[in-house]
């Protein structure tokens, strides 16, 4: 007599798989990420020029003309330090669509929207200089830092972090990089999605199809069928995470390449006092986004067996996604207000990155992705724990 | 060879399904009849541990209902006998001897043998969803019978077979039971009273006959009737 644990995880997979609405959601998600990151072929640009007579004409080209340009502008700029001389050649280049909206000269257009970013007011590009720049590019992070209230400790931490990163900075194309970061919320919300229309049978469709009777009395049935089914929920999420990352890697290297980990991440978060590269930050936000899938599998399968419902699971998980998304807890309440922005909604956001807040544990301040990286798989054994005790305990009554 | 149930109650609020039974089971087929809410299926639940008493104890030769070596040694057909739709007959089978802890080559070889017994071995590709009313529930006898079991519990086995198979399967039954025990749920009187040595009848959550059929040559449906009063059903449990 064995535990089969291999034959029972490729019949879960089965059971799994033979349900319409998980290839259904699949297929969508697939579908919308295809479009999220091809969306602007879609898209067609009209730009007013004035020719060398005076005259305005109107300059149209399709999102993938607009696209091919602004990769060739930006592989152009890569390696270029953002000095007073860039500045002025911007702005030699770059005047009549400053002052007036019209004319096209693309060229800078990253430089341009990187200085508007910090400088807010279109005037100040034509003034100030690359002191001033990067003096404002300090307030600036340190006014993002004051709105999350963050001690004098932090701050001087935060200040000395960024002390490292060289001025001036070195311009480096980095568009598929900045594109999957852009995208790690869209991405979490889908796996999300996904676990909840997908695993939210995964104990509750025992109890319908009144299989659970057939189970329990099994050799196997109790403890080998709980943990061969709470694998098979966590890989699903693991495999959901990498499905919807894939397809964003597929597209963003095919249309934009591979070139720019090494981009500071400042100059796409600008309020962002990390110094981490953009491609270190993609790399903790993907294996977040790991942890996220494994944590929400395990409360989509705990919830299963609780709600004994399909639909009053997704109900709770799409409930808890919107809550998550739109409550908010004033900053000011500090302890509160991190642990809710603790939720993967809120981490898996680029701008999560302005948040400079640490946590003191051991002597170690811990900002808020580390947090995560600790609470997440925690939160995940508490749901896989309290999923067991449950399904150990169920009993065949009624009917 | 002793299946014990000592005292065993089970009440649902409030209302009492099985008030104190105690059975003691050896080899042979063992007929349970009762009306419908008699207790059967509450009985058969906590005697296949899938359902706690509030009180007493089942235990088969020293080995405690709740442990994973009485559940090696049990095959039960539930009265709902539920199933996965799109698995196919051959699959849902492996699937449950995955379950019982057979080891693959054996599964399969198990899963023949017993299409062949239930005669489903021409619909063994085709999914369950399309079988009829009786396929499914030849095909949950052949479930119940994968790992040999010592104890087979089947509640209500014979609902949606034609005549013809419940000879059949009263033959199979009867033979099975000459080496373990079988515990045999019905309220068909004619199910039980030729393959049954032993009859068990249940009124009101309590064991109110047990023993051999031989009661001075009165018909066992006719004595069944006057037990139960023709009829007359009690409140579902």
């Amino acid at each position: 007599m064995c535990k089969n644990v291999t034959v029972l995880m490729k019949y879960e997979w089965k059971k799994l798989w033979l349900k319409r609405r998980v290839w259904i959601a699949v297929a969508v998600v697939a579908m919308f990420e295809i479009l999220l990151n091809l969306s602007f072929l879609t898209r067609f640009y009209g730009t007013a020029i004035r020719t060398s007579d005076g005259a305005e004409e109107v300059f149209m080209e399709s999102g993938y003309e607009r696209m091919v340009r602004d990769r060739s502008n930006a592989r152009d700029l890569d390696g270029r330090q953002i000095d007073d001389a860039l500045l002025s050649e911007m702005r030699r280049y770059a005047k009549g669509y400053i002052r007036t909206r019209k004319g096209d000269d693309r060229k800078y257009e990253q430089i341009y929207r990187l200085l508007i970013g910090v400088w807010k007011n279109p005037d100040l590009l034509m003034d100030g200089n690359a002191a001033d720049l990067y003096a404002d590019w300090r307030e600036l992070v340190r006014q993002r830092g004051q709105s999350f209230y963050l001690s004098r400790e932090e701050t001087a931490y935060w200040e000395g972090r960024m002390e490292r990163m060289e001025e001036p900075l070195t311009y480096r194309y980095a568009f598929s990089w900045k594109n999957v970061l852009e995208q790690t919320l869209p991405n979490g919300i889908m796996v999300l999605m996904l676990i909840a229309v997908c695993l939210s049978g995964m104990f509750a469709d025992e109890h319908q199809f009144r299989t659970d009777q057939l189970l329990l009395c099994m050799k196997n049935g109790k403890n080998t069928v709980y943990w061969v089914k709470m694998a098979v929920g966590i890989l699903f999420g693991v495999c959901c995470t990498l499905l919807v990352y894939g397809i964003s890697f597929a597209i963003c290297f095919a249309l934009y390449g591979a070139e720019g980990f090494d981009a500071l991440l400042r100059l796409d978060v600008l309020a962002a006092p990390f110094d981490l590269s953009v491609g270190e930050a993609v790399l903790i936000m993907f294996g977040l986004s790991l942890l996220a899938g494994m944590l929400e599998s395990a409360l989509a399968c705990f919830l299963s067996e609780r709600l004994g419902s399909n639909v009053a699971v997704m109900a709770v998980m799409v409930g808890l996604m919107l809550l998550t998304q739109f409550a908010v807890i004033p900053r000011e309440w500090r302890g509160l207000s991190q642990l809710w922005e603790l939720m993967p909604t809120s981490v898996l956001n680029r701008y999560k990155f302005e948040d400079g807040r640490t946590v003191a544990l051991f002597g170690e301040y811990l900002t808020c992705f580390q947090c995560a990286a600790f609470v997440y798989p925690a939160v995940t054994a508490l749901f896989v724990w309290l999923g067991k005790r449950r399904y150990l305990r169920s009993q065949v009554t009624g009917r | 060879m002793e299946w014990k149930a000592d005292r065993i109650s089970k009440q649902y609020q409030g209302k009492i399904a099985v008030d104190r039974v105690s059975l003691s089971l050896g080899k042979g087929v063992h007929g349970l009849l009762g009306a419908n809410g008699a207790g059967k299926t509450t009985l058969m639940r906590m005697l296949c541990g899938i359902l706690r008493p509030d009180g007493g104890s089942i235990s088969y030769d020293g080995l405690d209902v709740v442990s994973e070596e009485y559940r090696s040694i049990l095959g039960y057909l539930p009265q709902d006998f539920g199933y996965y739709p799109d698995f196919t007959g051959m699959d849902f089978l492996l699937y449950m001897a995955a379950l019982k802890g057979l080891p693959k080559n054996r599964a399969r070889e198990r899963a023949r043998e017993l299409l062949e017994v239930v005669k489903l071995q021409n619909a063994a590709g085709k999914r369950v969803k399309t079988y009829s009313g009786g396929m499914k529930q030849r095909l949950g006898i052949a479930q119940a019978l994968l790992n040999e079991p010592r104890i087979l519990v089947l509640d209500e086995p014979t609902a949606g077979l034609d005549p013809k198979e419940r000879v059949r399967f009263r033959e199979l039954i009867a033979e099975y039971g000459k080496e373990n025990i079988v515990l045999l749920s019905t309220h068909i009187v004619s199910d039980v009273e030729h393959s049954a040595k032993d009859i068990l009848m249940m009124r009101e959550g309590q064991i109110i006959f047990q023993g051999e059929w031989d009661n001075g040559g009165e018909d066992l449906e006719a004595f069944y009737l006057r037990q139960f009063g023709e009829g007359k059903e009690e409140d579902d449990v």
